[in-house]
């Protein structure tokens, strides 16, 4: 099951991962992606699945990000398919991309806050625009899930006044606030001490057990082997590897010596 | 070596009218996103409050100051001027008219390109740096209704205004100096500006600002909005869209007053 992709044209194994598999949430088919002249994708090929959580890594500029970014349609592919709860979103327009982005939430790297807004305001956004909630019903859901997240107090906060830490639970809760089925990390624990990095994989893991599958891109491999169902490794514009830990690096040495950092 | 030369020169030709190009074409289908956009549900009623009052009214203090001055600067130079041929009585006439034709919807304009200009594409720009615009998109909503259009609308509700505030203001320091500076009387001074100002010279004058609202807010948010690496994207952005602001009020001023004198003077 490792190796999946790294296929050839006339192999069957592409033909078999030409369809999503009926277990999956998330397919990238054959995606093809530059900027300028630099190949950033060659050919992404796989599958989320249901309730899995998925880890992303790869070297620095290896495109982990643009696979996040082009499944909320923030990237469009070169060519290739992708498809999320079974739609092809890759040619759909703006407007057409906003219900394909209330189920797919996107954990930005610094949290992405809007820093005019408050917490609550940050929190309550996609709750004020998407939904017909009265205010008290909208303070109350916000209040829990501050709670939820060890945020409680600050709600009247402001973002340039809260941590690097406290700015990513935000991000995290204020991107799940709508129940998404899919949740997109993108590097969620980089640059956090291991008090606020276990309280991040903990919350991923409820998020998991509450039923959304998600994506996990990161450098972190502790963090990466606490919560990730299985490994994705991309290199050179490809899925290189995909598995559990067991098998990617059971399948090639390369990527046990990328893992433990003794290769790029 | 001559060669080479005009290898260079005609390169950087070329890569300036594809800038040029590809920037007129991004500012058209910002705006043809906006004519879509401002229409359709949801609006946020509240953002363009804001922005009115932080273009609008915090911009005022600079309109006023500035028009003032410049009304009292121009009473005194062509009382001054004047005053050797005889003609220190037509100042009312000259500065009145100067001020609510020219001088106050493009000295509002350029003092809000500045202002408001640089705060647009700085604030927009800082929000792609950091990534709040592609939160705006994940979280399912519009940036061009969220940002783009409120600034617009601002722009364009307060800038007329702020050019009536600064014909009144102007005048007023043109009839300050035209009495303690060259001894005329404040009635005739205010008779004269009566008589000479008609509607059209304030329709005229006040239209304009309608054009330079739209060209300052629309250049702020496309720069903004397409601004290139990271922080110091930032600076070289803001610049941009103050530069651009700016060349397109003062251009488009000459062929504005071309079109509007052949509308309605001529009639």
């Amino acid at each position: 099951m490792a190796l999946e992709t790294s296929t050839t044209k006339s192999s069957p194994a592409r033909k078999t991962a030409e369809t999503p598999q009926p277990d999956a949430v998330v397919s990238f088919r054959h995606v093809a992606k530059s900027f300028g002249t630099k190949r950033v994708h060659s050919d992404i090929t796989f599958d989320l699945r249901r309730g899995e959580l998925l880890g992303l890594i790869g070297g620095s500029g290896a495109g982990k990000s643009v696979i996040l970014r082009s499944l909320v349609g923030l990237e469009k592919p070169d060519h290739g398919e992708i498809f999320v709860g079974g739609q092809e979103i890759s040619k759909l327009k703006e407007l057409d991309l906003i219900e394909i982005r209330k189920q797919v939430a996107y954990v930005f790297q610094n949290g992405a806050l809007f820093d005019s807004m408050s917490v609550f305001d940050n929190l309550a956004y996609a709750l004020r625009e998407h939904t017909t909630l009265d205010e008290e019903v909208i303070r109350g859901r916000v209040l829990g899930r501050l709670k939820d997240f060890g945020l409680a107090g600050n709600e009247g906060l402001f973002p340039a006044n809260l941590s690097g830490g406290m700015q990513k639970r935000v991000g995290l809760a204020r991107s799940i606030i709508l129940q998404p089925s899919v949740v997109l990390y993108d590097e969620p624990t980089a640059g956090l001490d291991p008090y606020n990095t276990k309280r991040i994989c903990d919350m991923m893991l409820k998020l998991k057990a509450d039923g959304a599958s998600a994506i996990f891109v990161t450098h972190d491999m502790p963090a990466l082997f606490a919560v990730a169902d299985r490994i994705a490794v991309l290199k050179n514009g490809r899925i290189h590897a995909i598995g559990t830990r067991e098998e990617i690096e059971q399948q090639d040495p390369w990527v046990r010596r990328f893992i433990d950092g003794d290769e790029l | 070596m001559l060669n080479s030369v005009t290898s260079a020169v005609s390169g950087r030709i070329l890569d300036a009218t594809k800038e040029l190009l590809q920037t007129l074409g991004g500012v058209w289908l910002l705006f043809q996103n906006v004519l879509r956009d401002v229409w359709t549900r949801p609006s946020y009623p509240r953002l363009i409050i804001d922005q009115i009052y932080q273009i609008g009214v915090r911009s005022t203090w600079l309109v006023l100051i500035t028009a003032a001055f410049t009304g009292m600067v121009m009473a005194l130079q062509f009382g001054l001027g004047l005053e050797k041929f005889g003609g220190k009585l037509y100042v009312p006439k000259i500065v009145s008219l100067s001020i609510v034709r020219e001088i106050a919807p493009v000295f509002c304009s350029l003092m809000l390109a500045a202002r408001v200009g640089a705060g647009i594409a700085s604030e927009i720009a800082s929000m792609v740096v950091t990534q709040q615009v592609d939160a705006i998109r994940v979280l399912g909503t519009s940036p061009i209704k969220r940002i783009v259009i409120p600034r617009m609308l601002a722009c364009l509700i307060a800038l007329p205004l702020l050019c009536m505030l600064g014909n009144l203001v102007g005048i007023g320091g043109a009839l300050l100096v035209g009495v303690t500076e060259l001894g005329l009387d404040p009635l005739f001074f205010y008779q004269k500006v009566i008589d000479t100002i008609n509607l059209t010279d304030l329709l005229t004058g006040v239209g304009k600002t309608f054009f330079f609202a739209f060209s300052i807010s629309l250049s702020a948010c496309y720069f903004g909005l397409n601004v290139k690496g990271g922080t110091q994207g930032v600076g070289l952005t803001t610049t941009k869209a103050v530069v651009v602001a700016s060349m397109s009020i003062l251009i488009s001023d000459f062929f504005l007053t071309k079109l509007f004198f052949v509308l309605f003077e001529k009639s």
